[in-house]
């Protein structure tokens, strides 16, 4: 049983370390979080 | 396709009659306790396909190959028998009954299955024949009625729409409420896609659920509670929907090939129409014009002949040579624009094997058309599933489906909203419209009775204004499974379900809506969901006394979609629909969404002596929906199970088994993708010039996880030799931290802003019972009953919120489906005829109308006091019968149908024009919303006597009680009851099919929704309060001038071999 685990246990690891850069991914593609203001002036003079 | 099916039913017909059997054996099968015949006995060959049962007189008999060592006899309520066969051609067997549940298993959460008894929360089941001999091709329907605790609700009549599933109330504002369904240990949206909002129009648009094929449906498990379903994490806390496929079950063992074929054929029809009068045509206060409302003239009085109508008369003046029409009814105008419809279904399912390797094919092919013309729902299934022991000691399994489905169909929707609705008459058209005329006029437009542009004629709109959606899924897992020792097993699994789905939607031009020039929408969604899974499972044998069952595991969800929806306004060649032959287009969604999550989780459960289990669960995610600092969140769960009659060893013939149960569990769940931070889009060019501005809602950067915590408390008893079993549940869930969207202050520079804000908490009570009350050797009465009450309520609200729109509509009256604390979450709030402090209704002398309120105020509640299912099944010998009757309790249902039969003067409720009416109230003053008092300072009753057609539709925009009056008064209380399932089934007898391959034939005849009583609801409209015009939607409760339910009768013949 032991030797069986030691190969389970480190595949975990190393499944569950590659987790939190996978997770950093709540960000929007198709909406920047910043835009130039040559962008926002005439959006902002229709308004 | 159906090519291809035809040609796979052929060969296999001839592969089976292929096969050879050697002899027959013969015998009975009696109890051990009373020496009495058992029917129905399962009889197999251990190690073969195909097998027989006992009939009425235990008897049976069983074709044997020469290699067969072994028969196995089983059955529900007795330990399983083998019988070593020899050289005799009879075998008798004796069953002993078995302790109740002692072998019985459930599946539980990733597909562990765990004993019954030791399961400290509810799981309800239904399995294959339970869905599949109801000629109901929409799974969920199936499940109406069958299981305490759900909550399955139609949306429309016509083929394909959506329906809704939900499981011990709503947890959510306006996130998804429905449960997390798993397919063969992939989850399985239901989401339900809508392209146009369905209070303008719309279609009665499919929900994901509908793809699924239930002829390849082994079982279903219903993990209604957090205790039981918490391991799934995120998504459990709205219960679990656990559905074993044929294809994902196949299991080693078998020997040969078993196939079973089952076609079926459906009529159906609209399920109530309603009842009209024909005495008087359009018009107002009797006098004609050519309106919408049936209130002018009598027939057959003065008035002979009328103008043709003015789109007519232009169209086709040689249809009118004088100009005139005559003046009648036309009493089946409303009966002929619909059809009787058909269900066709084909399915084959190949079942083979040997000791090491198993197969499951299902191919299903299903044709429906509704009773709206152009309505079509059609699809196509193949699941393949294997499994196999490889010599190393690896078990693998996998399998793989395919759908593909055609939904055709019109909009629906209220035309007061702009809606290009094909029903927007259809239920009470002017009763002098004469319906056989032509629908439209030598160009392709729509022609009407009334004033151009007020409606599309219906037959018109079934023709021109189309929806059509096509629809794909694939689903694969696989599964390998090792044993590391005798008591640890682990297991690694990964599935992905790819579904896309393309609409095309086209107003054609010389609708109503559109500004009449014509509309083309698209709409592609793809949805990606990958799902991987590593179970450690641990068994160890402790000792005798006690028990221990562990599970450790890791498990990874990802959720991928994106959608496009562009539209082009003005067709520049009618009928040609496509974005190029428009004259303006724009770009309405192009989105893409990715969420994971990680989870980890284990699960402990403790025994003693097999009659007491503690089980401690506890699981951590890891999200990336949420804020860094929050995206980690944990939630344990603890439940307990005692049979004191195992405990007590109670040996009572009266009760043989006793169970109580008690859990606690906490779910987690994340928000939605892209919700933390705020950003900026990119608007159409103004001018040429590209511009940006920010998104109008803002996102909270420390929103935390949504939390349920849910109490689950029951018991399981049976009763003479389980001859009844009962079981009670009692839950109170609280859900906190709701994440929404809330209205900001105009200084934020935002419209919106999404954080957590409120509490939602639901309590119930389940009773499920079954019960044989007469069992004899020819005849047995099965009855089952589920029982579902639920409370739901929204606690609280952030502070300063005082309620959601939660449908976003009728903003000008106010009327709408709402949260707010204190209140059912979806209440209903609209416009309320003013009352005086003792309820009575104010008048308005003028009018003798009724004077409304200016605020809105709550006029219903959608959600049901309770419902119950009522099933029987009758059987002797070779043939059953089975009735499913259920009710539902309150609910509250605004129906602009109702409305507009009544205002519109076409419902026979309105026939009595002689009579005048005197609303019961107090005379009021309109402005200062306080009744009048006479000299003595007393209430004055009123006596102002009004017409039928001021009753309903009252001219000049006073109010009343349909058209123009108070929303109120278009609420109706939802109790219904109804017959919704009957069958009458036949199994052939084997004497019959003795010399060839056929292993059994039966037939069945069904009908389904027949029949149905609403006591609250004005008699003769025949509503039907389970139509809905938001499909599978948190809305509920508002039905705008829908599709009404259909009835169904079919025939199915079920032939294995």
């Amino acid at each position: 049983m032991i030797r069986k685990l030691k190969y389970i246990i480190p595949a975990v690891i190393l499944l569950a370390s590659s987790c939190k850069k996978s997770l950093d991914i709540n960000t929007d593609p198709y909406s920047p979080t910043s835009v130039s203001e040559n962008k926002l002036l005439p959006a902002a003079q229709l308004a | 396709m159906k090519k291809l099916l035809q040609s796979l039913f052929i060969i296999m017909f001839f592969a089976v009659t292929a096969m050879a059997q050697d002899r027959t054996i013969t015998g009975t099968v009696t109890s051990a306790d009373d020496k009495q015949p058992i029917p129905g006995v399962s009889v197999k060959i251990q190690g073969a396909a195909g097998g027989a049962s006992t009939n009425a007189q235990g008897k049976f008999s069983i074709k044997v190959g020469t290699s067969a060592k072994t028969i196995l006899f089983s059955s529900i309520g007795y330990v399983e028998q083998a019988k070593t066969i020899g050289t005799s051609d009879v075998i008798n067997a004796v069953l002993a009954t078995d302790s109740k549940q002692l072998n019985e298993v459930v599946v539980t959460s990733f597909g562990v299955i765990r004993q019954a008894r030791s399961l400290g929360a509810s799981v309800g089941k239904v399995n294959n024949e339970q869905i599949t001999q109801v000629s109901e091709p929409d799974v969920l329907k199936t499940l109406q009625g069958k299981v305490a605790g759900v909550d399955i609700r139609a949306s429309q009549g016509t083929p394909g729409a959506a329906t809704r599933i939900q499981i011990r109330g709503n947890t959510s504002f306006t996130g998804d409420a429905q449960p997390l369904i798993v397919v063969d240990r992939v989850p399985y949206s239901n989401d339900q896609v809508t392209t146009s909002n369905q209070l303008g129009g719309g279609g009665a648009y499919g929900s994901g659920f509908s793809n699924i094929d239930p002829n390849d449906i082994a079982s279903i498990q219903v993990l209604k509670g957090s205790g039981a379903a918490a391991l799934y994490g995120s998504r459990a806390s709205n219960g679990v929907l656990l559905i074993t496929t044929k294809s994902g079950s196949a299991t080693a063992g078998k020997k040969g090939l078993e196939i079973s074929l089952k076609s079926s054929v459906s009529l159906e029809q609209i399920a109530g129409l309603p009842e009209l009068q024909n005495s008087f045509g359009t018009g107002s206060y009797g006098n004609y014009s050519a309106s919408n409302g049936s209130w002018g003239p009598k027939f057959g009085g003065t008035l002979k002949e009328i103008p043709a109508w003015p789109a007519y008369l232009a169209a086709y003046p040689e249809l009118f040579p004088t100009g005139k029409v005559p003046y009648q009814a036309y009493p089946d105008n409303v009966s002929s624009l619909f059809k009787d419809g058909y269900v066709f279904e084909n399915s084959i399912n190949l079942n083979g094997g040997n000791e090491k390797s198993a197969f499951v094919v299902t191919a299903s092919q299903l044709d429906q058309s509704g009773y709206v013309t152009n309505s079509n729902y059609n699809r196509t299934n193949i699941a393949v599933g294997g499994s196999s022991k490889l010599d190393m000691g690896l078990n693998i399994r996998g399998n793989l489906s395919y759908s593909r489905s055609t939904q055709e169909g019109g909009f629906y929707g209220e035309t007061q909203n702009g809606a290009p609705s094909l029903f927007s008459r259809s239920l009470f058209l002017g009763r002098n419209w004469d319906l056989s005329l032509p629908f439209e006029d030598k160009n392709g437009n729509s022609i009407i009775y009334a004033g151009a542009g007020q409606f599309d004629n219906p037959l018109w709109s079934a023709k021109y204004n189309t929806t059509n959606t096509a629809e794909e899924r694939f689903i694969a897992n696989i599964k390998a499974d090792y044993d590391i020792t005798k008591w640890a097993n682990f297991s690694v699994a990964a599935g992905t379900n790819v579904n896309s789905l393309a609409r095309r939607e086209v107003i054609e031009v010389s609708s109503r809506a559109a500004e009449g020039l014509g509309r083309l929408t698209l709409d592609d969604y793809r949805k990606q969901e990958i799902e991987s899974t590593a179970l450690l499972n641990l068994k160890p044998k402790i000792n005798d006394d006690f028990s221990f069952n562990g599970l450790l595991g890791f498990n990874f969800n990802q959720r991928t979609s994106t959608r496009q929806v562009d539209r082009g306004n003005q067709f520049i060649e009618r009928g040609i629909h496509n974005l190029n032959n428009t004259v303006q287009q724009s770009f309405l969604i192009d989105s893409y969404q990715r969420r994971r999550i990680f989870g980890v989780f284990a699960e402990a459960t403790f025994g003693y002596k097999n009659y007491a289990f503690i089980t401690a669960t506890g699981r951590n995610d890891w999200s990336s929906t949420l804020p860094v600092d929050n995206r980690s969140y944990f939630y344990p769960a603890i439940s307990g199970t005692f049979i004191f009659t195992d405990a007590f060893k109670i040996k009572s013939k009266v009760l043989d088994y006793g169970k109580l149960r008690v859990s606690y569990a906490k779910v987690g769940r994340d928000a939605s993708p892209y919700g933390v931070s705020n950003g900026f889009s990119f608007n159409t060019n103004f001018l040429s010039v590209p511009n940006a501005s920010a998104n109008n809602k803002a996102n909270d950067p420390n929103l935390k996880p949504e939390f349920t915590k849910e109490f689950e408390t029951g018991t399981e008893l049976s009763f003479f030799s389980q001859r009844i079993n009962f079981d009670f549940t009692y839950y109170n869930k609280i859900s906190t931290n709701l994440i929404q969207a809330i209205d900001a202050p105009a200084s934020s520079g935002y419209e919106f802003y999404n954080t957590n804000i409120g509490q939602i908490s639901n309590k119930g009570v389940e009773i499920q019972l079954t019960a044989v009350p007469v069992r004899t050797t020819n005849f047995n009465w099965n009855l089952s009953l589920a029982y579902t009450r639920n409370k739901n309520m929204v606690d609280k609200l952030k502070d300063g919120v005082s309620r959601i729109d939660l449908a976003g509509f009728f903003a000008s009256t106010g009327y709408s489906a709402y949260a707010e604390a204190g209140m059912p979450y979806g209440y209903l709030r609209g416009s309320t005829s003013a009352r005086d402090n003792e309820g009575n209704l104010l008048v308005d002398p003028a009018t003798g109308a009724l004077i409304d309120n200016t605020e809105p105020s709550i006029i219903g509640d959608p959600n049901p006091k309770y419902k119950l299912g009522f099933t029987n099944t009758f059987s002797y010998k070779g043939i059953s019968l089975g009735v499913l009757l259920d009710f539902t309790k309150g609910g509250s249902v605004y129906s602009t149908t109702i409305q507009n039969e009544l205002g519109r003067g076409t419902s026979k409720l309105t026939e009595d024009r002689e009579t005048t009416w005197v609303i019961p109230g107090v005379y009021g003053n309109p402005n200062t919303f306080q009744p009048i008092l006479d000299a003595n300072g007393n209430k004055i009753q009123n006596i102002t006597r009004i017409t039928t057609n001021s009753l309903y539709f009252n001219g000049g925009g006073a109010s009343t009680f349909a058209t123009n009056g108070a929303d109120e008064w278009s609420v109706y209380d939802g109790t219904v009851f109804r017959l919704r399932e009957i069958s009458l089934g036949y199994t052939l007898p084997k004497a019959l099919f003795k010399k060839t391959p056929i292993g059994s034939i039966r037939v069945s005849l069904t009908g389904r929704n027949l029949w149905f009583y609403t006591p609250n609801i004005p008699k003769g409209t025949n509503f039907d309060p389970e139509t809905n015009s938001f499909g599978a939607t948190n809305i509920q409760g508002i039905e705008l001038s829908t599709a009404p339910t259909v009835k169904r009768y079919g025939f199915n013949i079920n032939i294995t071999f």
